[in-house]
């Protein structure tokens, strides 16, 4: 190799060695970073915990306690703040969020939700939560539109804390628009409101066109057991060709337990789809209608075995006279299968209900 | 003829430094898209809390799958720690898959556990089942007793027993975090396109053990060990969550990984036989899967959430890593389909073609360049600054490697605390290029011999267990 390539090789070489060395300075740069974080908080919990546990229990005016604060300790306060404010509850949760609702903490995270930091805005919607303002809702709703995922939950979890469900219908459009949510995010954001979004979400069954919305909806309305929907899912069950609405709308009626279900759930106990029968006997078991009992007893020759298994539950918690069928299939070895099934579902109940 | 000799023998080298350039330069270009990947998680766990998310009714029901071949030495700890997991519903199926050993009469002594009727759900063809328990002390614990198929057959049984939304299949050795339930099934509600999901998993050893968890996490005393550990950390840190961003995960680990039944189902379940059944999966379900759906995604959690136990000394180590090797081509070969194939995205165009570049032909060409290189050395035929320029690329290239490695679990999760463990791990991350690398590269090179000669058994491993 020439002279050049000598060079080049001890470039690389002392560019290597300089890499190395610059990591190791950079780990223990971490490494001191970090300690020196951690002594701080340490520090400023060991100083202001007593002030905050103080002010907690006296009448102290919660600005007073805040302008003591210096604004480079915020990030510790917050982080301090947020177990507290997640774990305490009534009067104690009460006092503690006027520590941002009545102090200037407030503007503070009113000017933090407009700075360009993702970091910032989650932070800021996140603390709004404690502020029940029309204004606050009203900010929080303008980032609704952010881009940002993150943004987007953290926003819809704090209007879902205000119990702002008056916006909700605007959440789920927004939600509609957003390629990167699932039925599944979605609903895992909406129920963080109450039961209060149910009449608002029963009224937009009338209208919504989206199957995956729908669902969504449903679920919602079976998580909150409210029945006032009761003949808006229905006709959704009757109309809808989509699987998954029709099992979801099963699951509803086997929740909420009402008889005018009965008409709907006889009729999809001879759906043509295994998975669809299933979810109308589950149902039926649900809601323990006697009417029924002859057919889910004879759901236990249906074909498929998904279909046998959940007909042999349904029987054992329906009445008196399908436990008594179901025993018999138990004792009747002539039907294998059956019998199989029969007594794997006595047994296991009777196992697991005795303990 | 020397002289055609000797240039065939330079341009080996040549060749050689090209790859452990290129396999360098990847590596760094993995740590890039990993802190960007890393970044991004853990600015989405920030203000998340995942327990929140779980107590609202619509959750994944889960069913843990537990084979258990010759376990009865820490079985029963293994399961009660499995009990204690925090998730709203989730099931453990334990499957004995014929042990020789009193692993079945420990599971229904202890649980107290009653034969019931086996219900037969065969979605999935797998061996016998003997007979199936539930546990009067534990509702959500099943114990299955099946004829001996190896780990892929029994938890495919687990599958066709089991009714929940996902499957969990974990080692019966190994420890998992209390939340990690939580976390594995999280990106599974986050986007309902999830068909599988790994974690990170780190190693046991030198940790305090304590009731089946985690209680104090240390280095482990061995040398061999200490060297795994920084090698996990770089594999999980760097090529999973490097190849996460290009929607390529190819491979999760079989100590602990997470499946949305229904599409295990769709893929027929484990491939019986197969000596690396846990990759092998992944690369079918992609192949299969993203067929029908293109967005099927493999996704990864890089929180530390399964921990195992690794080999102390090399003739287990050795074993493990020809069999690893072994899966490897297995998987690669079983599915050459996707190799530069377009319909497959960056997958078939990138990760699968570095898989077989690097993963399956790496060994091979690492092993022979370093003796074509010792001997051209011996022979005088090549210079020492060619030597030098290959000790850079191949050894000084992987210190800086696995320093980065370092520093990644040092932004991130940072399990190893103290500062004396920091510096051992520095020690370790340097020294590790220094021999370890070598070995286990010529252990893969050993186990892709054996595996071309037609010698494919699974070889027998042996395990310490914790002591808590």
């Amino acid at each position: 190799m020439s002279t050049g390539y000598n060079f080049y090789i001890l470039i690389a070489l002392f560019t290597l060695l300089l890499f190395a060395y610059f990591f190791m300075a950079c780990i223990f740069l971490l490494r001191l970073a970090s300690f020196l974080k951690t002594r701080r908080q340490e520090k400023f919990i060991s100083k202001w915990q007593d002030h905050i546990f103080n002010y907690l229990y006296s009448t102290e005016d919660p600005q007073n306690l805040i302008s003591r604060i210096p604004k480079s300790k915020y990030k510790y306060l917050f982080s301090y703040l947020r177990t507290f404010l997640f774990n305490l509850k009534g009067e104690d949760l009460n006092r503690l969020k006027q520590l941002i609702t009545e102090t200037s903490l407030r503007e503070y995270f009113f000017n933090k939700l407009d700075k360009l930091s993702i970091k910032n805005k989650v932070e800021a919607s996140y603390f709004l939560r404690y502020i029940n303002t029309e204004e606050t809702v009203n900010l929080l709703v303008k980032k609704l539109h952010s881009s940002n995922k993150l943004i987007f939950r953290t926003t819809v979890e704090s209007l879902a804390y205000l119990n702002a469900y008056e916006k909700i219908n605007l959440i789920i459009d927004i939600a509609k628009k957003r390629k990167n949510l699932t039925s599944d995010s979605i609903l895992s954001i909406i129920l963080r409101f109450d039961k209060s979004i149910c009449p608002i979400l029963t009224e937009r069954l009338d209208t919504e066109k989206s199957a995956h919305i729908l669902l969504v909806i449903i679920t919602v309305l079976w998580h909150f057991k409210y029945a006032e929907a009761l003949k808006k899912v229905l006709s959704i069950l009757f109309f809808s060709g989509d699987k998954y609405l029709i099992i979801e709308s099963l699951r509803y009626l086997g929740e909420v337990e009402n008889l005018d279900s009965v008409n709907a759930l006889r009729f999809f106990l001879g759906h043509s789809k295994p998975e669809i029968r299933v979810a109308a006997i589950e149902a039926v078991g649900k809601i323990g209608d006697t009417s029924l009992e002859d057919y889910i007893i004879s759901k236990m020759l249906d074909p498929e075995l998904e279909v046998k298994i959940a007909a042999a539950k349904a029987m054992y918690k329906c009445s008196n006279k399908s436990e008594y069928r179901l025993l018999g299939y138990a004792k009747n070895p002539s039907n294998q299968i059956e019998s199989i099934i029969a007594r794997r579902i006595i047994m296991e109940k009777r196992i697991l209900e005795n303990d | 003829m020397t002289n055609v000799l000797r240039n065939i023998v330079q341009y080996f080298n040549y060749f050689i430094l090209l790859y452990f350039l290129a396999i360098g330069s990847i590596y760094i270009l993995l740590s890039f898209l990993s802190f960007y990947n890393l970044k991004r998680y853990l600015n989405n766990q920030a203000f998340k809390d995942l327990k929140e998310v779980f107590k609202l009714k619509k959750y994944k029901s889960i069913s843990l799958i537990v084979p258990a071949y010759n376990e009865e030495a820490g079985i029963y700890n293994s399961i009660l720690a499995l009990l204690q997991l925090e998730y709203p519903e989730y099931k453990i199926i334990v499957v004995n898959d014929g042990s020789k050993d009193q692993t079945l009469n420990i599971l229904k002594e202890k649980f107290n556990a009653v034969k019931v009727p086996y219900l037969p759900f065969d979605n999935i063809s797998a061996e016998k089942v003997n007979a199936v328990y539930i546990c009067k002390n534990f509702k959500n614990l099943v114990i299955v007793d099946k004829k001996n198929g190896g780990k892929a057959d029994a938890i495919n049984v687990g599958i066709n027993i089991s009714d929940s939304d996902l499957i969990i299949v974990v080692d019966a050795d190994s420890i998992i975090e209390r939340d990690s339930l939580l976390k594995m099934s999280y990106p599974f509600v986050e986007n309902e396109n999830v068909i599988a999901v790994g974690g990170t998993v780190r190693i046991a050893n030198g940790c305090k053990i304590n009731k089946g968890y985690v209680a104090n996490v240390d280095l482990p005393k061995s040398w061999l060990a200490k060297f795994q550990v920084v090698e996990y950390i770089r594999a999980f840190m760097f090529g999973r969550n490097g190849f996460q961003i290009m929607d390529g995960i190819l491979i999760v680990s079989g100590a602990f990984s997470c499946f949305k039944r229904s599409e295990l189902i769709k893929v027929n379940g484990f491939l019986k036989d197969c000596i690396g059944e846990d990759m092998e999966i992944i690369v079918r379900m992609h192949r299969i899967l993203r067929k029908e759906n293109p967005h099927a995604l493999i996704s990864f959690i890089p929180d530390p959430v399964c921990w195992t136990e690794a080999p102390e000394n090399t003739k287990i180590l050795g074993l493990q890593r020809k069999r690893w090797q072994k899966g490897t081509i297995a998987s690669l070969l079983l599915h050459k389909q996707l190799f530069f194939n377009p319909r497959y995205r960056l997958l078939g165009m990138v990760v699968f073609p570095y898989f077989i570049f690097f993963e399956m032909f790496g060994p091979i060409i690492e092993a022979v360049g370093y003796i074509i290189f010792f001997i051209s050395l011996f022979f005088g035929m090549v210079s020492l600054n060619f030597a030098l320029v290959l000790f850079s690329a191949a050894i000084l290239y992987g210190v800086v490697l696995s320093l980065l490695s370092v520093i990644l679990e040092e932004l991130t999760f940072r399990r190893y605390e103290r500062v004396s463990q920091l510096i051992e791990l520095f020690i370790i991350a340097i020294f590790e290029n220094f021999g370890y690398r070598q070995l286990t590269t010529w252990y893969r090179f050993m186990g892709s011999l054996e595996y071309f000669w037609g010698d494919r058994k699974w070889g027998h491993m042996e395990k310490k267990g914790f002591s808590s």
